[in-house]
């Protein structure tokens, strides 16, 4: 409501673009930005999960089992290959949050947008 | 000690007031002491980065932990990688649309009180003297070491060198060195890597081979559990390197000292990447030193293995990579304290002096002086703590800085961000009861008591198992919050509810004007 009586002046608005308040209710309760936060807290929360889980199985399987210490390629174990598998992880991870975000990063465009921010 | 040795100190010295006279150019105002302007770029800030997590205690420390411990090596390495992506998914866009200068004005963006801010500034302080202390004992175990200069005369070198240029070049000289020695130390190890791999014939196969009968430790020395024979210990360490760096405020103002989230974003992946083809180089020096200098003359220079990496630079590349190592080392050291003092004068300039003393009202000048009077102070606590710590095992310390960071500083970061319920007293509850259970928890633990008289600082048997407490003392941190939450509940009820601010600026950005003007 607010937002449309300050076009009603462009001077008025130019004016209260200095000290305008904005509706920060209007927007968390948008549809745009619920979807926003609801597609990315679905990636976050699957993600963080998994690499989490993935690097911290490492001291239990490696200290309270012994399948770890499995030959693999010559003398390399399981192990090994665990453990340097936790870097490679780390970058696939680190790229697929990348490529998402600038998926979020148009969202907020339009949103920005959309909203007149 | 050489005199190759001495000439490239001095050449380091002379970069680093070079730099600093540069950056005492730019530092005009307190902003651009605190976080350098928020001018660095992407690749600038990750570099920093990764200087910043590859401190003396991870180089050193690391390589000897491979070449003594085998595989156990991993559990102190993976969890500052792993770290990042919690950094990453979590942390840092967050951090960077809602803060300024530092992590009190993330939470007090929400929570309008000086109450929060004050415990959050404490805390900041708290963890950044405790992490200092560990760099500060290392440095001093380092050049006896190396240069065979007296501990306390090391210390104080350091700090005095690392003050001058933090006086005068703030944040943005912190960050040059930063940088530069980042790229030193990954070249260093790059050069060190091939070499050693040149002896293996670039065999990485056949170099676990070779590992089998290399140490005494015969096969064992490629299984786990060489030093861990706890699985709990081991994860509870994990843990707490996962979550301890996503906390650590030396590395949170990393992510202010860029211009918005989407550099932010590309810094952490620039740090990533630095990091992770380290880890990997560090593996193979690991074994290396194992192979090539010895266990027996690793453990003879330095029962914990922190002259490995240097022991090997020596015996691969003679004294001239040996001098290059050790002074590689000593950048890396003034570089690292350099950032905590920038971060724990800031919180007290800004947070304590500005926001809290003089209501946000403080001039340039007084703030500039408040920040450089506090660097001094921060340094100086450090310095004679340091003094008393000299026996004191350095992981251990820093290990108390990281989980500190992650039981009382992560669970409100997350919370202040994800938590609608999330209220002003829980904040507190939460940052207090995270504190001081990881100190009660030390203080119970192996650390401080052992049953032989003179091991530990107390004779006795631990009452808490673990000598690190992170998997219990974090789940308290959080807990911490959420009983805050509930107590405060009420009170809070008439407090207006900002929430949606917050987390419509976090995600948003700092496109939307007035949040943050740098």
């Amino acid at each position: 409501m607010e937002l449309v009586k300050e076009q009603s002046s462009v001077k008025q608005d130019i004016e209260q673009q200095d000290n305008k308040q904005i509706d920060y209710n209007k927007i968390s309760t948008s549809e745009d930005f619920k979807q926003l936060l609801l597609n990315k807290k679905k990636f976050i929360i699957s993600y963080t999960i998994f690499y989490l889980a993935y690097s911290l199985a490492l001291p239990f399987l490696a200290l309270f089992t012994t399948i770890l210490n499995v030959q693999v390629i010559g003398d390399i174990t399981l192990a090994w290959i665990y453990g340097i598998s936790i870097i490679f992880m780390s970058f696939w991870v680190c790229s697929v949050y990348v490529k998402k975000s600038a998926e979020f990063d148009e969202k907020v465009k339009q949103i920005i947008v959309k909203e007149g921010l | 000690m050489g005199w190759d040795i001495i000439l490239l100190f001095v050449l380091m010295s002379i970069g680093v007031l070079f730099i600093t006279y540069y950056a005492s150019k730019k530092t005009k105002t307190a902003g651009s002491f605190y976080t350098a302007g928020g001018g660095l770029t992407a690749r600038q800030n990750g570099l920093a980065l990764a200087g910043d997590f590859m401190s003396a205690s991870t180089f050193l420390g690391l390589i000897g932990a491979f070449s003594l411990t085998g595989y156990d090596g991993f559990f102190l390495m993976y969890g500052a990688l792993v770290s990042f992506l919690v950094i990453l998914f979590l942390v840092a866009e967050p951090l960077r649309n809602l803060g300024k200068y530092t992590l009190g004005d993330m939470i007090t963006a929400r929570f309008k009180f000086k109450q929060v801010r004050g415990v959050t500034a404490f805390n900041t302080i708290i963890i950044s003297v405790f992490y200092m202390l560990a760099q500060l004992v290392a440095a001093g175990a380092l050049f006896k070491l190396l240069l065979g200069i007296p501990y306390n005369t090391s210390v104080l070198i350091v700090g005095v060198a690392m003050l001058a240029f933090v006086l005068f070049g703030g944040m943005t000289a912190t960050s040059w060195v930063q940088i530069i020695k980042a790229v030193l130390l990954v070249g260093g190890t790059f050069i060190m890597f091939v070499m050693v791999m040149w002896k293996f014939n670039f065999n990485f196969i056949g170099i676990f081979t070779d590992m089998k009968t290399a140490t005494p430790f015969g096969i064992d020395f490629l299984n786990p559990g060489l030093k861990y024979k706890n699985g709990w210990d081991a994860a509870s360490l994990t843990l707490g390197l996962i979550l301890g760096t996503a906390g650590l405020p030396h590395v949170l103002v990393r992510f202010l000292t860029v211009p918005n989230a989407q550099v932010a974003r590309k810094s952490v992946v620039w740090l990533m990447w630095i990091m992770g083809l380290f880890h990997i180089m560090v593996v193979f020096l690991g074994f290396g030193a194992a192979k090539l200098v010895g266990t027996s003359n690793i453990i003879e220079a330095n029962p914990a293995g922190n002259m490995a990496a240097p022991l090997l630079a020596r015996y691969i590349g003679g004294d001239f990579m040996f001098a290059f190592i050790s002074a590689v080392s000593f950048a890396t050291i003034l570089a690292v304290v350099a950032g905590i003092v920038v971060t724990g004068a800031t919180a007290f300039s800004h947070d304590f002096y500005n926001e809290i003393l003089k209501d946000g009202k403080a001039t340039e000048k007084q703030q500039m002086f408040m920040v450089r009077l506090a660097s001094i102070l921060i340094t100086a606590i450090a310095i004679s703590l340091s003094l008393f710590l000299q026996n004191f095992n350095v992981a251990f310390v820093a290990s108390i800085a990281l989980t500190l960071a992650a039981s009382s500083n992560l669970p409100v970061i997350l919370l202040t961000i994800f938590w609608r319920k999330f209220n002003k007293t829980g904040a507190i509850f939460g940052m207090l009861i995270g504190l001081i259970s990881t100190i009660g928890l030390v203080m119970l633990s192996p650390n401080v008591w052992n049953p032989e008289p003179g091991v530990a600082l107390f004779t006795g048997n631990p009452i808490f198992p673990l000598a690190s407490p992170g998997i219990l003392s974090i789940p308290l941190g959080f807990l911490g919050c959420y009983i805050g939450t509930l107590i405060g509940a009420r009170k809070s009820k008439n407090v207006e509810d900002n929430f949606s601010e917050i987390i419509v600026k976090s995600n948003i950005g700092n496109d939307v004007k007035g949040v943050v003007n740098h």
